[in-house]
């Protein structure tokens, strides 16, 4: 392990302030006092991790435990309460393909909208542009405006932009499922060039099977804590056979998934 | 001011370098802005001097023909009278869209803000800016119409850009509370609505300050759009220089709401991107 360390999470605590009412919430924000109506719930405590170049960890766990809120923690999106995070080099958040999309531009002009939003300059994807839509197979289709493509075109227009503005740190949240089968299997494809190339991957994802396929590392998150961190197979096996635990046959939870 | 927090010089400067470093993607992203706002239209920007157009036909006809207000007819009848309502309409129409759309900005924008990193005020500021264009355009085209109509525009009315600035900064002011407590409770978009419209009846926007009865002025010294409006027709009607002490509360209108409100959202700016 000499590759070095692009992520690095010591310590990581989120918490949300949560108030019956709205409107108790505006009257903390006005109020001389500390804040005496709400209740501070805990959603992430003491998370660690270190993520090196051209590796992947996967982070699993049940619905609602903070998988996403940790992600958006890492991206930066929202902010942690204590704790480091220590980025190095430039991290993309692929959290919904969708998002951030705008319908009335055409294809090529969301190319640079959406690079915009992650606060790529124009020029680096002027320079991309042609692998951008050449990656997309949308062809002609990209000067048309993005309402009339459908969702699977929206998505490989996306998802094509995502990995060709040479992240360092590409973030991806259950947005693995891009178009066709084949489309797919392009972009899994590309994936797996860019973490060969050096680029270090966060998965968000309950598919066990391709966790397996691209990860290295896990970490299984339980209510906010982390359960488990280590290599894949041993954290998928003990998480595994924890839902079975719970009830469920690996049979079930598999194609569950899908 | 408790509310403002205890550090909230450094949170004015933090806003502002903040606005600096992202000054590039600002332009970026008004541009896209000003691309997509109108390509599903025929008229395009055109909507955007028809719809003022129509508003100040309607004042014209109602007031200075039918009922014949006394103020309109002073003014020199119709024209006259539409002449003195765009110097004031126009800009007012601008601060009422900017107040609105301000206000829905963040909640319409919670899917890109849910998922890049971006600093929730650049879309704010972007509104800002949009519409601080529409602005400069929409009196362009209004000075244009008015010269081919053969009317005298008075060299004073370079004064209006600065004013404009003004006016946009004291509305970024407005919007940025506006904005965050509009995430918590989404009747806030309903109420600046409904204000917006009061608040036009007790602006000078329509009817000059000068057919305000004594015991009235004071209060209209206290909203500080008359101030604003009143520094169009000074400009643009009347043909007057501003004085210094118009400036000067023009331009304490536009920064020590700012400041405030700065501070103010910095506090609770991360609270408002948990709840999107």
């Amino acid at each position: 392990m000499n590759s070095e360390v692009v992520v690095s999470v010591d310590g990581l605590t989120k918490k949300y302030w949560s108030y019956t009412h709205a409107a108790y919430r505006l009257l903390d924000w006005i109020s001389p006092f500390s804040r005496r109506h709400g209740v501070e719930r805990e959603i992430l405590s003491g998370i660690s991790f270190e993520l090196r170049q051209g590796q992947a960890i996967a982070l699993i766990g049940d619905s609602g435990v903070g998988k996403s809120t940790l992600l958006k923690c890492i991206a930066g999106i929202i902010e942690s309460n204590s704790g480091k995070i220590c980025v190095k080099g430039i991290m993309c958040p692929m959290l919904q393909l969708k998002g951030g999309i705008n319908p009335n531009l055409s294809g090529r002009e969301n190319i640079y909208y959406l690079a915009a939003l992650h606060g790529f300059q124009r020029g680096l994807v002027s320079g991309q542009l042609a692998a951008i839509i050449d990656f997309s197979e949308l062809e002609n289709k990209v000067d048309e405006p993005v309402w009339t493509y459908s969702s699977g075109m929206i998505m490989r227009l996306a998802f094509s932009v995502y990995v060709h503005l040479k992240p360092d740190i590409l973030l991806i949240d259950e947005t693995l499922s891009v178009g066709d089968a084949r489309f797919q299997e392009k972009c899994l494809r590309r994936l797996h060039d860019l973490l060969a190339e050096g680029v270090a991957l966060i998965l968000v994802s309950h598919n066990l099977q391709r966790i397996k396929q691209f990860c290295n590392q896990a970490l299984w998150l339980d209510n906010g804590r982390v359960k488990m961190l280590g290599d894949v197979n041993s954290v998928v096996q003990s998480f595994e056979s924890h839902e079975v635990g719970l009830g469920l046959t690996s049979a079930v939870t598999k194609s569950l998934d899908v | 001011m408790f509310f403002l927090g205890k550090n909230c010089f450094t949170s004015v400067v933090q806003s502002l370098s903040l606005a600096w470093n992202y000054r590039k993607l600002l332009v970026e992203l008004s541009l896209h802005e000003l691309r997509s706002r109108h390509s599903r239209s025929a008229l395009g920007f055109m909507w955007h001097i028809l719809s003022p157009l129509v508003q100040v036909s309607l004042y014209v006809i109602a007031f200075g023909y039918i009922m014949q207000f006394r103020f309109a007819m002073k003014a020199g009848g119709g024209l006259g009278f539409a002449f003195y309502l765009c110097s004031g309409l126009i800009p007012w129409l601008v601060f009422a869209e900017t107040l609105q759309r301000g206000t829905n900005t963040l909640v319409a924008h919670a899917n890109i803000l849910q998922k890049t990193s971006l600093p929730s005020c650049l879309f704010i500021w972007r509104d800002i800016v949009i519409r601080l264009i529409d602005l400069f355009v929409g009196y362009a085209v209004f000075v244009a119409l008015f010269t081919v109509t053969g009317k005298n525009i008075p060299f004073t009315m370079v004064q209006v850009i600065p004013v404009m600035v003004l006016q946009q900064i004291f509305v970024m002011a407005l919007v940025f509370p506006l904005a965050a407590i509009n995430i918590f409770f989404r009747d806030t978009l309903q109420l600046v609505k409904a204000v917006v419209r009061f608040w036009m009846w007790v602006t000078p926007v329509i009817y000059p300050l000068e057919i305000i009865p004594e015991k009235y002025r004071l209060i209209m010294a206290f909203n500080p759009m008359s101030h604003f409006i009143s520094s169009y027709h000074e400009a643009v009607y009347y043909g007057h220089w501003l004085n210094g002490k118009a400036w000067l509360i023009l331009f304490l209108l536009a920064v020590i709401p700012t400041f405030v409100s700065i501070c103010f959202f910095s506090r609770i700016e991360s609270e408002c991107r948990d709840n999107l």
